[in-house]
């Protein structure tokens, strides 16, 4: 117990005598939290569209009105033809291109039905997706308008109608830093307790400061808390001011107890720290450490659903996923901050986690040789 | 000219020869595009639904099957109270709640007129905002399928058509994207391991006095690593193709794609070589800083991605113009 004491005090020491692990753990929360929510913002709004209005008729020009009145739509050209605002397609200027025919009004009104033509950029597939429903929800509304205007809808018509209520919870204005700021509070735990951990014990390794360690009295399982506490610190220090920053910047404020994220983080911590100590035991110098936890870290983010849902994946994926710690403090930090999970809602991830640390640090303990090979 | 060409000669040799980088550099990449082109999606497919049904007559009970058997929904759940709803949205059980209302099949065939309530789990906006979509959609169909195609006055029927990728598979947004990002991320850390290998290996000082000006010392570097990361971005168009099934097939977008890699590289690389200037000795600073820098390269990622993605679009107007034409 004595030994660990003087262990803890010396990697402080040696922690707070270093001016770029401070910066590092006092800056990365802030810029990170401040910059990639703004940059990796998939929010659909502003969807730019051109009209192509072969008609000029008074029901062309009202659609058009109403598209654009709604503000998701911005009008960027009054094309020609279809093959001109093809062109701007191509160009990324618009997004979606509505084709209104020829004799639109006449055929509405003589026919009774008539067709209108929606392009849509499809190359990013939720944008266009969602840009076709909205701009078929205003079309009907504008259809539904017309219609009233030649026919009085009797109340109980002859037709069967369901009408589709729906209502979206914890985020009714779909405000994507409420989604994209809790994810990456959990990435920016993840970077500073494994790799940080796994850097320094590494760089011991280069120095053959690692030599006196060996030589030491220490037990492994001392030298392993001995590296592993103080990253500890610094990685809820790191969390605790991802929160200001949540709250001061972007006023987000968990709607569950900061209790539970705590504990979770508490918890993470443990097996992300195991992680980085597992990799600093198969690295000997720091380029293979940093070449080892960038592949990781590319597979903890990408696997972790932080941009795209897990559910979404393949089979096999989901299966690896499963294994991604980060997906699981992801899930739950998104739960707390969003939807106020509790901590009993939250318990299966909670033995996970558990489960994790002890098999990570574990693994960490026995790869741990004092002895050179 | 000769010794510049004998310097970009032992580059090479220092990159084959090394079999962790070359590992590093062929398998890593590899492995990458196969797990993220495949893994990655945006496309909302198996989203568990949670119904909660008042009703218990054929008309919710078609209602369900019909989103359950639809490719987008699982049924994952029968509810029985409204608390259970809350419950199964924090416990993370199910993304979309649809409430069927008592009686819904006599008010169907009496008064006409029903209402199904759908919520959804907004904690994830765009997600949330597509199934709500689809499941109207589906709810939508069946009531079409109720009033058997009886044509109402004053219809504007809707033709949409989703131009270069008509299944709306996202891969054609993810595979560029993460081949843009491993590119960069192989080109900033291969060149800089480089040099500072040199630096820690102390043959650095050799490099000095020898009678290269460093400027040409650090071109010869980056000549050799960008010839080799271009023959990877030939590799990656071939595992696009084969593996993928998404990468331009045709030649004109293949030397499109390729241009762009081309000028992406030589950013990269110069990038690379632009922090070094700054990295002094200190290699654990610039180890570390570099890390810092991980996230900094996934936001690139979607700035870069997009001209990638631009590209394809180009092509693929192309292929449809003509077949237009």
């Amino acid at each position: 117990m004595h030994n660990l004491f003087i262990l803890l005090q010396k990697e402080f020491r040696q922690i707070f005598r270093n001016p770029t692990i401070l910066r590092l753990i006092l800056m990365m929360p802030i810029i990170q939290l401040i910059l990639i929510p703004f940059a990796a913002d998939y929010e659909i709004k502003n969807i730019s569209f051109s009209v192509v209005d072969l008609d000029h008729s008074d029901y062309a020009r009202r659609l058009v009105e109403k598209m654009t009145a709604t503000g998701y739509f911005r009008l960027v050209e009054y094309g020609t033809s279809y093959a001109q605002s093809l062109n701007t397609i191509g160009n990324s200027q618009t997004d979606i291109i509505l084709t209104i025919p020829a004799g639109f009004e006449r055929d509405l009104v003589r026919e009774q039905q008539t067709t209108i033509h929606l392009a849509a950029d499809a190359v990013n597939g939720v944008r266009a997706g969602l840009g076709t429903a909205y701009a078929a929800q205003i079309i009907a509304d504008f259809n539904a308008n017309i219609r009233s205007e030649w026919l009085t809808v009797p109340q109980y018509g002859q037709m069967p109608r369901i009408e589709v209520v729906s209502s979206s919870w914890y985020n009714p204005y779909f405000d994507y830093h409420l989604f994209m700021v809790p994810g990456i509070l959990a990435i920016l735990v993840t970077m500073v307790g494994s790799f940080m951990a796994a850097l320094n014990i590494v760089a011991e390794k280069e120095a053959g400061t690692i030599e006196q360690l060996n030589v030491s009295p220490l037990k492994k399982h001392e030298f392993i808390l001995g590296k592993l506490i103080p990253f500890w610190v610094l990685g809820l220090i790191s969390i605790t001011i991802g929160n200001i920053v949540a709250y001061t910047v972007f006023g987000i404020v968990p709607i569950g107890s900061y209790w539970t994220i705590y504990i979770f983080s508490a918890i993470y911590l443990l097996s992300v720290l195991g992680i980085g100590l597992l990799i600093s035991t198969f690295a000997d110098t720091q380029q293979q450490a940093t070449l080892f936890s960038f592949f990781f870290m590319m597979v903890f983010i990408l696997m972790g659903g932080l941009y795209t849902p897990i559910e979404s994946m393949p089979t096999w994926a989901q299966w690896i996923a499963s294994f991604n710690p980060p997906a699981y403090f992801i899930k739950v930090i998104r739960a707390v901050f969003i939807k106020g999970s509790t901590f009993t809602d939250l318990l299966p991830d909670f033995y996970k986690m558990i489960g994790f640390a002890l098999v990570f640090n574990s693994l960490a303990i026995l790869n741990y040789r004092k002895r050179s090979a | 000219m000769k010794i510049f060409w004998s310097f970009i000669k032992k580059e090479f040799w220092h990159v084959l020869r090394d079999r962790r980088s070359m590992l590093i550099l062929i398998g890593l990449p590899v492995m990458m595009m196969l797990l993220f082109g495949f893994a990655l999606s945006n496309e909302v497919k198996n989203s568990n639904v949670a119904i909660l049904d008042y009703a218990q007559d054929e008309s919710s009970r078609h209602l369900a099957n019909r989103l359950e058997s639809s490719r987008y929904f699982t049924v994952s759940d029968y509810l029985h109270s409204e608390r259970d709803r809350a419950n199964s949205f924090e416990q993370g059980k199910a993304r979309l709640v649809a409430i069927f209302p008592a009686r819904l099949a006599d008010d169907l065939a009496h008064s006409r007129n029903a209402q199904v309530r759908l919520i959804g789990d907004a904690s994830d906006p765009n997600t949330a905002n597509i199934i709500i979509n689809y499941a109207t959609a589906i709810i939508l169909d069946y009531q079409a399928e109720l009033v058997k195609r009886q044509n109402l006055p004053y219809t504007i029927n809707i033709e949409t058509r989703m131009l270069y990728n008509p299944q709306l598979q996202s891969s054609f947004n993810f595979v560029p994207g993460v081949m843009t990002l491993i590119l960069m991320l192989l080109g900033a850390m291969m060149t800089s391991v480089s040099i500072v290998r040199e630096k820690e290996n102390g043959t650095m000082e050799i490099l000095l006095v020898s009678p290269m000006r460093p400027l040409l010392v650090v071109l010869s570097k980056s000549c050799a690593l960008y010839g080799i990361m271009l023959c990877r971005c030939i590799d990656y168009s071939a595992d696009g193709t084969y593996r993928i099934g998404h990468a331009p097939a045709r030649q004109p977008a293949l030397a499109v794609s390729r241009k762009h890699v081309v000028y992406h590289h030589y950013i990269v690389v110069g990038f690379a070589h632009f922090v070094l200037g700054f990295v002094a000795a200190n290699s654990y600073v610039h180890l570390i800083s570099r890390n810092a820098h991980a996230l900094a390269c996934f936001q690139r990622l979607y700035v870069s991605h997009r001209k990638y993605a631009q590209n394809h679009a180009d092509y693929e107007q192309y292929r449809t113009d003509k077949m237009v034409l």
